[in-house]
């Protein structure tokens, strides 16, 4: 009887070991596209058989095994964050590019062209008020493009800080669900296989947009880290991160350049510095350093701004020094007038040492503001230089004395010899124009470039991580010499490679 | 210049042909597939050689030098590829070295500390 109750109890004991069996392969198979879920197995232990002590063998059911690796998670989390950079990237510095406009149908290339075409067009007509008004028109052209170049920008700006505080919501949101997670686990549930897919699945969301490092802890809760030294989250208490703008301070070189984007740990320590990778870092660097090489911030003034009013101060400049071609005020025997500017943005007021209180240019606000004198009228361009005299009949005759020298001098400024005519000395301003617009270009040819190596390194990522499964250490090692000689045949033979490709693409004389 | 298709233009996308299906390979880095990377890799080196005096002739073609460009970006993908898979196994095989502290004095490798094993085997 009582090996007959040993028989039925061992029988009882295998077909429960073989349900749970079951059930772990029908949830795994029912969670093969969960994210986040890793296979588990349960492994079946053989039962004691011993009949004089009742035992009556059998088979029972183990620990559910995990064949999750921590490892593996997070070289994909560590791939996944450069992925998150390099799509931002491409993201914004695509709205960043469309703001340059370098096919020649519009934008500030193609006002400055017009512009400069209509300063020859004066030389030749220096008397002819329709010329003149051209000229009015076209400069008013080149400001208004540097105006939308300027908006443009900003609203890339505006756009990008959006984003930043949509970012560091859906941190601190996802964090917040890993509390709950960290939550269930340190209730008891540290052994759900759903709890556990859920887990691994909101971290390597959360890897899309910083880096992160992870670490289990003894009582299976998890520790999230950004950089590997800003708590995010540990045990169930989460530290949130916070976005605020910050302008220039009064005693900056430029006081008012727009705000930089500023990220702070839950403790208010500023953090900024240290995300340079995941969305974050990529949006960061494109408010805080992309976007201020062109529009300015704290410590310059942005080249966009520089560009707008070394263009607008030497037209101004050029025209000021001049004299109009007839007399206004028509009085005999009085001076032929001087020119008036052309151009004019905004000014600020500031105070020296001293005291003394006077008018400065708006160094970061020059291309936004940039505008044509409302009250210039046509006869106020000045087209001569030289010295007028009162001898001089009105209208002014061209000399050799008294010369159409301006409009010449302005036509200069589309092919300049003179380090006057250059943005900073060195550079035309169409050159330098181009070298903006070609910066942003390249940028945006690294990101996508890097975007196409990222996504094929999380898809290797990936794939490696799904190689995980209980193998011999015999296997593994063997395993392990077979990948070293793979793997220096093979980089042996993309240098190789790589080099030919180099010189043959010297040999047909690409440039780099 | 304009080039019209020729032998050489074409021996220039085989091998980009090549190092994109080397690329594909690499996506799931097995011992395997690293090591069908080989004889991809060494076929686009042959075409290579076999056009250095072709590009003297063909210098300064738009066409020519756009499918090179094309070539060394695949290149320096399939390099970035193979550098991290290679950084993940070394990586891996300390970890591994240090969760199995070496081999037993009978010669046995102890078991691994750890559950979930990874295999290489793909």
């Amino acid at each position: 009887m009582a090996n007959l109750l040993s028989s039925l109890m061992s029988s009882a004991s295998a077909l429960n070991a073989y349900q749970q069996a079951l059930a772990v392969v029908q949830n795994n198979v029912a969670n093969a596209s969960t994210p986040g879920y890793a296979k588990e197995t349960l492994p079946l232990e053989a039962m004691p058989l011993d009949l004089a002590l009742g035992s009556s063998g059998g088979v029972r059911a183990g620990t559910v095994t995990s064949a999750r690796d921590e490892y593996a998670e997070q070289a994909v989390r560590r791939q996944t964050v450069g992925l998150g950079a390099a799509q931002q990237n491409v993201n914004s510095l695509t709205a960043v590019q469309s703001q340059f406009d370098v096919t020649g149908t519009s934008g500030i290339a193609t006002a400055l062209n017009n512009l400069f075409q209509t300063f020859s067009a004066w030389g030749q007509a220096p008397t002819d008020a329709t010329v003149r008004q051209n000229v009015i028109d076209q400069a008013t052209a080149v400001a208004s493009s540097f105006q939308q170049a300027a908006a443009g920008l900003a609203s890339v700006a505006q756009d990008t800080e959006g984003q930043l505080q949509q970012t560091v919501n859906q941190v601190n949101g996802l964090v917040g669900q890993l509390q709950n997670y960290n939550h269930a686990i340190l209730q008891g549930d540290r052994n759900d296989p759903n709890l556990d897919a859920q887990i691994n699945a909101t971290l390597e969301q959360l890897s899309q947009y910083a880096d992160i490092t992870v670490t289990q802890q003894s009582d299976g809760s998890v520790t999230v880290l950004m950089n590997g030294e800003t708590p995010l989250l540990v045990g169930d208490q989460t530290y949130a991160l916070s976005y605020a703008l910050q302008g220039p301070a009064s005693t900056d070189p430029y006081p008012g350049a727009p705000p930089s984007a500023h990220i702070l740990a839950s403790d208010g320590r500023d953090v900024t510095s240290e995300i340079t990778t995941g969305q974050l870092g990529a949006l960061l660097n494109v408010h805080n350093q992309v976007l201020p090489s062109y529009l300015g911030d704290a410590t310059h003034a942005g080249d966009l701004n520089t560009m707008a009013q070394q263009f607008a101060d030497r037209v101004n400049q050029l025209l000021t020094t001049g004299y109009v071609t007839d007399q206004s005020d028509g009085s005999p025997g009085s001076l032929p007038q001087s020119g008036v500017p052309l151009f004019q943005y905004a000014t600020t007021t500031a105070t020296a040492s001293d005291g003394t209180v006077s008018t400065v240019p708006d160094s970061t606000r020059v291309a936004q503001s940039l505008t044509v004198n409302p009250n210039i009228t046509p006869d106020q361009l000045a087209a001569i230089t030289g010295t007028p005299t009162s001898s001089d009949t009105q209208p002014v005759t061209l000399t050799q004395e008294v010369s159409n020298g301006v409009p010449l001098a302005l036509s200069n400024l589309a092919k300049p010899t003179d380090p006057q005519d250059m943005v900073n000395g060195i550079t035309s301003f169409s050159g330098f124009y181009g070298e903006m617009a070609a910066r942003v270009g390249s940028a945006l040819n690294d990101a996508t470039s890097q975007l196409q190596v990222q996504q094929s390194t999380v898809a290797q990522a990936q794939n490696l991580r799904q190689q995980i499964s209980g193998v011999s250490l015999d296997e593994e090692a063997m395993v392990m010499i077979q990948f070293q000689r793979a793997y220096e045949a093979t980089s042996r033979l993309v240098t190789v490679l790589d080099q030919l490709t180099q010189d043959t693409l010297n040999i047909l004389g690409a440039t780099a | 210049m304009t080039l019209a298709a020729s032998p050489e233009l074409e021996r220039l996308e085989a091998a980009r042909a090549d190092v994109d299906r080397a690329n594909a390979l690499l996506n799931s880095p097995s011992v395997e597939n690293v090591a069908r990377c080989e004889a991809l890799l060494e076929s686009a080196c042959s075409a290579l050689e076999g056009i250095r005096s072709w590009a003297a002739v063909a210098r300064g073609t738009p066409r020519a030098i756009g499918q090179a460009q094309n070539l060394q970006q695949a290149i320096r993908r399939a390099a970035r590829a193979l550098q991290i898979a290679r950084d993940y196994h070394t990586q891996w095989c300390r970890t591994w070295a240090l969760q199995t502290s070496g081999y037993s004095p009978q010669g046995e490798g102890p078991p691994p500390m750890r559950r979930g094993l990874l295999s290489l085997s793909g």
